[in-house]
């Protein structure tokens, strides 16, 4: 009798081990106001796409975003990372609630044109899923320091500009959900089921 | 002797991952139409163009092509690099020498 005890107590333990969390964290900064939580939220921003369309809060209100920064020339880090944004283009593109947004670091190189061709290039040149934006020069640090990536100029190092390889998650309500390595498939493997997550929580 | 070339071509791979596979991809395919992957024979045929692509970079900005330059890479590098590429891909053309790299490099424009 302990025996079948055990046996299922085993199996109760394990199940458990297994299941999975319901939703994502809030992450960033929070903030506690006339007894209300105030989760970190990206704040407005207006930016121009490899179209020439302004994207900006509105558009992205209630989609989740999947995003990241790079440069067109980047020898280092950024072809990895366009590879795996290629696969969460390729899995999702048919969602109307979601969007990739890719932030260029390199804002006198990487012109409205350029950024055209650079998406034309990876095949997705008529893709409305994918924005690939300008960042002048003076807003950059400002919008990747909400994100928490990091983003440097440096001399130093090939291409000229040191950057995060992360891919941030957001929700309907600009607020961050989850990360991962933008460079490794496994990472964005497990990034894809806090993707299916957060579709599921933002349908019900 | 075989056990120096083995080496050589374990320092193309080396340097050919921190480097070239950033962007070419650590097996040699490339990225859609962004990153071309390899053909045999450009290795056959435009031996001197493949070595001066590595030491002067591409910048096209109307097709939008580019490719950092590797001319700080000595002439050893390059010609390992090459060969690595080589076997990487299975491809027939002949082993390039470091002395080839010396006389493409002063042709490059």
């Amino acid at each position: 009798m302990r025996f079948v005890f055990y046996i299922i107590a085993g199996f109760i333990f394990l199940y458990s081990c297994k299941s999975k969390p319901t939703t994502l964290p809030k992450l960033g900064e929070m903030d506690i106001q006339n007894g209300d939580t105030i989760f970190h939220q990206i704040p407005s921003f207006a930016f121009t796409d490899q179209y020439g369309d302004t994207i900006s809060e509105k558009t992205v209100a209630g989609k989740i975003y999947v995003t990241d920064f790079f440069f067109t020339k980047c020898p280092t880090i950024c072809p990895k990372m366009s590879k795996q944004m290629l696969r969460l283009h390729e899995k999702y593109s048919g969602e109307k609630n979601m969007m990739l947004i890719s932030h260029s670091i390199d804002s006198k190189y990487d012109t409205t044109i350029t950024l055209k061709k650079y998406a034309e290039k990876l095949g997705v040149g008529n893709s409305r899923f994918w924005h690939f934006l300008h960042i002048p020069k003076d807003e950059l640090n400002a919008i990747a320091r909400e994100y928490l990536a990091s983003v440097q100029k440096d001399t130093l190092t090939a291409g000229g500009f040191t950057h995060t390889g992360h891919f941030i998650l957001l929700d309907g309500e600009r607020h961050i959900r989850s990360f991962c390595d933008g460079t490794k498939p496994e990472e964005v493997d497990r990034l894809m089921t806090d993707i299916d997550l957060l579709l599921r929580e933002k349908s019900n | 002797m075989m056990t120096f070339f083995a080496c050589n071509l374990n320092e193309g791979k080396r340097t050919y991952e921190m480097t070239c596979g950033n962007c070419h991809m650590d097996g040699g395919q490339g990225l859609v139409k962004l990153i071309p992957g390899f053909k045999d024979s450009s290795f056959q045929t435009n031996r001197t163009e493949m070595i001066c692509k590595v030491i002067k970079g591409i910048n096209d900005s109307i097709k939008g092509d580019f490719m950092p330059s590797y001319e700080f890479m000595n002439d050893a590098q390059i010609s390992n690099i090459l060969n690595y590429i080589q076997r990487l891909k299975s491809f027939k053309a002949p082993a390039f020498t470091d002395k080839e790299v010396v006389t493409a490099r002063e042709h490059c424009k």
